[in-house]
């Protein structure tokens, strides 16, 4: 006995070992990045074409990802070291405006996020149908925004309504069972929700309803520390983005497939998400960041915040321009 | 893996407590549920919010089927959250009561008697912790949300300090190796009960309930993605626990093993002394009524005035026969036993006396750890018993034989120990049944040891051989202590 228990710990220590041999720097003599995503087309686009199409390895990156399901979690996996970059959504750039991560990247401005009603369940494309009706939300995201907004239009406030607070892949699967009336969520869990009922299930308000209110913009982040010492390495990283933006426009076929790999899901599942947003080329990007559209839209997003952030708070101070043109140099 | 670790444990405990239905293995049960209660909750969390490796994900979840499986699990945030919160709150409250459950010294069978204190500090997080409660708690802001959040980390990190403290108190008041084998078993339960949950312990409740508030995770962080909760910690905390388990349900299956096999034995020796018994009875009616006979045909000589050296040799044997008649008839009948509180060195000082009327050259000395050790006996019954041992050590090794006695936990352990050449492992397995004997005499019927062991069991107690080749034989006698 003694013997097998002595075998085994010796076993489990020399497995530890190979686990623990964590570095910055990959066997392959590449920088070790790791990279925080969310489970969709929007998040991975950009940075799985820069992988497959060698883009980061031209840079002496080697980019090792690692799935999340919202954006604040991403920053709080960043403040505890174990993330070097991040892609966040519209909700968690409040966190940037209030200083707790930088903006490396723009990615793109999104209309992934939706409320969804089911006409079964008697909710109409009039918002004041959802009065009474169980409803499934994220609290604290973009989910939380978009339902409060839709319920503003028909004069309406969460009192009205039976809020369940939710996760959002407990949202898809109660909405999907019929357990819920109407639910807010984002894409992918919007696509996934549209297809899994079919007719039944339909769009009552999305980004573009509110465009006047807020942009949704898509970024990739850092924490301020690593963004001074790491300065040169986010400008490769950069460039590898920017290579993956051009690499999707000319095979986008390709990425999505490339993408469905990583997320373990089918080619169509992710094709469906093409219309997420507007996929922007490097240039286009470069030419919105000169010409100021990229702060406008940063501008937009942070007065959309209203109280939960400081408005006076300039966006260049959480927006790293310089990177984004250093890298197009 | 974790999660099929916890489930494992589980089902061990629901095991054994479908074999022995007592307290320790229903407390035993609760702590496994609650754990498993809480880990599953938090890899339902974990599932849900992502940010580990692949790595760490198979060591959490094995296949990443169940991870999916559990990320796309129906709940609210607040029955997750609670759900959380009631592993998190009975676990510690199980780990502590069950661990006083396993010790004796005084202390901690105070504290046992008032269990129920330990309920309170739980009790009042988990009101904290009802949705609608911790709603409006958070709602005071983030100051008043990290002291709700303090609060209940300080008892549950004291429980299992405390738990862990008492468990290495009891283990080094323990003197007998034989009593801290049996309990290094337990320990090692508790221990890897208490390192799956240390490993979470720091998990929030409230992280769950605020899903995906920002500014709180920023500020008060989240705990898996805490520095250090990497795929090494998981492998050693998951390898600690592992082997935890395994040495402590290996330990636990072998001490029923040998409970099951006193139990199997008993059975076999009374079947044994059954079969024999009527034969003997039959036999010691028969020998007893010629030696009677024989008694009153020397009586008769006496009286006729035959006076000689051959009859009185003769009228001595014939006593002694009659006297070992009834010796032997009464270690086969079931006498009733007269159980009352006797001195333990009293019965010990008797059991050297008549020794030393079957072997006057028997030495032997006596030491108590301690004076007034009482058991509840019947005295000559147990005296009786004792010197069987006594006598058979000075046989084997014709050298002072050492008889100490001393209190352990629940058990007053008398060890009888001579430095004769040992007892194999064959003649060990032999040694209690009836009419056994490796000695070649005319006054041993190989009874002695059967009938001592009888006369233990009566008393509610056990008896066990330590020996070594070469090295002597020591028998170690435990009896229930009495605390009249």
């Amino acid at each position: 006995m003694k013997k097998v228990l002595a075998l085994v710990l010796i076993a489990l220590i020399a497995i530890t070992g190979v686990f623990a041999q964590g570095s910055s720097e990959s066997s392959s003599g590449l920088e070790k990045v790791t990279v925080a995503y969310m489970a969709n087309y929007a998040s991975l686009w950009s940075v799985v074409g820069a992988m497959n199409s060698g883009a980061f390895a031209d840079q002496g990156i080697e980019v090792q990802l690692v799935e999340f399901a919202d954006g604040p979690t991403i920053i709080a996996a960043m403040e505890s070291g174990s993330i070097d970059v991040g892609y966040i959504g519209h909700g968690a750039h409040k966190l940037c405006v209030n200083g707790q991560a930088d903006i490396f990247c723009f990615s793109h401005v999104g209309n992934g996020d939706a409320v969804i009603g089911l006409k079964s369940h008697g909710v109409t494309d009039d918002p004041a149908s959802l009065k009474g009706k169980s409803i499934g939300y994220a609290s604290g995201t973009s989910s939380e925004t978009i339902l409060r907004w839709t319920l503003e239009e028909a004069g309406l406030t969460f009192d009205d309504i039976v809020a369940y607070e939710m996760d959002a892949s407990a949202i898809t699967s109660a909405m999907t069972s019929g357990a819920l009336d109407a639910c807010a969520s984002w894409s992918p869990s919007t696509f996934t929700i549209l297809n899994n009922i079919g007719s039944d299930a339909f769009i009552i308000s999305d980004n573009v309803t509110f465009s006047d209110r807020s942009a949704s913009v898509a970024s990739w982040i850092v924490m301020p520390e690593f963004a001074e010492e790491n300065h040169d390495l986010l400008v490769r990283f950069t460039k590898a983005l920017y290579a993956g933006m051009d690499y999707r426009a000319e095979h986008e076929d390709e990425v999505i497939g490339w993408v469905a790999e990583v997320l373990g899901v089918d080619f169509d599942t992710v094709y469906a998400q093409r219309g997420d947003a507007q996929w922007l080329t490097s240039s286009e990007l470069i030419e919105d960041v000169k010409d100021g559209t990229v702060e406008s839209l940063y501008e937009v997003q942070k007065g959309s915040f209203g109280s939960e952030v400081d408005p006076a708070t300039p966006v260049s101070d959480y927006v790293l321009f310089d990177v984004m043109l250093e890298a197009a140099e | 893996m974790l999660f099929f670790l916890v489930m494992l444990l589980l089902l061990i405990e629901l095991v054994f407590l479908a074999f022995r239905r007592d307290r320790r293995s229903v407390l035993l049960t609760f702590l496994s549920a609650s754990t498993a209660l809480f880990i599953t909750g938090i890899l339902i969390y974990i599932a849900k919010k992502g940010g580990i490796s692949s790595e760490t994900s198979f060591l959490l979840f094995g296949p990443d089927s169940l991870r999916r499986k559990l990320q796309y699990l129906v709940m609210t945030l607040g029955q997750l959250g609670y759900l959380v919160a009631l592993g998190r709150c009975l676990t510690p409250f199980f780990l502590i009561i069950t661990a006083l459950d396993f010790c004796y010294f005084p202390l901690a069978i105070k504290l046992r008697r008032k269990s129920w204190l330990f309920a309170i500090p739980p009790l009042m997080t988990l009101v904290l912790y009802i949705p609608e409660v911790f709603g409006a708690f958070a709602k005071g802001g983030e100051r008043s949300l990290a002291v709700a959040m303090a609060i209940p980390k300080i008892w549950i990190y004291g429980y299992i300090a405390a738990a862990v403290l008492i468990l290495f108190h009891e283990f080094f008041s323990i003197k007998s190796s034989f009593f801290r084998r049996r309990f290094v078993t337990k320990m090692l339960i508790l221990f890897s009960f208490a390192l799956l949950f240390a490993l979470f312990a720091g998990q929030d409740p409230a992280q769950i309930y605020l899903f995906y508030r920002n500014s709180y995770m920023i500020n008060l962080g989240l705990w898996y993605l805490s520095a250090g909760h990497g795929t090494p910690l998981y492998i050693i905390v998951l390898a600690g626990s592992l082997l935890a388990s395994i040495a402590g349900c290996v330990g636990t299956l072998r001490y029923f093993r040998v409970t099951i096999d006193e139990e199997s034995e008993d059975v076999r020796l009374r079947r044994k002394a059954k079969d024999a018994a009527v034969g003997i009875s039959m036999f010691i009616h028969g020998t007893k009524n010629e030696l009677l006979s024989s008694r009153v045909l020397i009586s008769r000589l006496e009286r006729s005035g035959v006076v000689s050296d051959d009859l009185n040799q003769l009228k001595e044997i014939n006593e002694k026969l009659i006297a070992r008649m009834e010796k032997l008839h009464s270690s086969v009948r079931n006498e009733p036993q007269r159980l009352k509180p006797v001195s333990i060195e009293a019965v010990l000082e008797e059991a050297l006396s008549i020794a030393r009327k079957t072997n006057p050259a028997i030495i032997a000395t006596i030491e108590t750890s301690s004076p007034g050790i009482s058991v509840l006996a019947d005295f000559s019954h147990l005296a009786e018993a004792l010197s069987n041992i006594i006598v058979n050590g000075w046989e084997a090794s014709k050298a002072p034989v050492s008889i100490e006695a001393h209190l352990e936990r629940l058990w007053v352990s008398i060890s009888i120990s001579d430095t004769g050449p040992g007892i194999t492992r064959d003649v060990q397995s032999r040694i209690w049944e009836p009419f056994y004997s490796t000695k070649n005499s005319s006054s041993n019927w190989g009874m002695g040891m059967y009938f001592m062991r009888n006369i233990i069991r009566m008393h509610m107690g056990s008896v066990r051989i330590e020996s070594r080749a070469g090295k002597g034989t020591k028998f170690i006698i435990l009896l229930p202590k009495y605390n009249g």
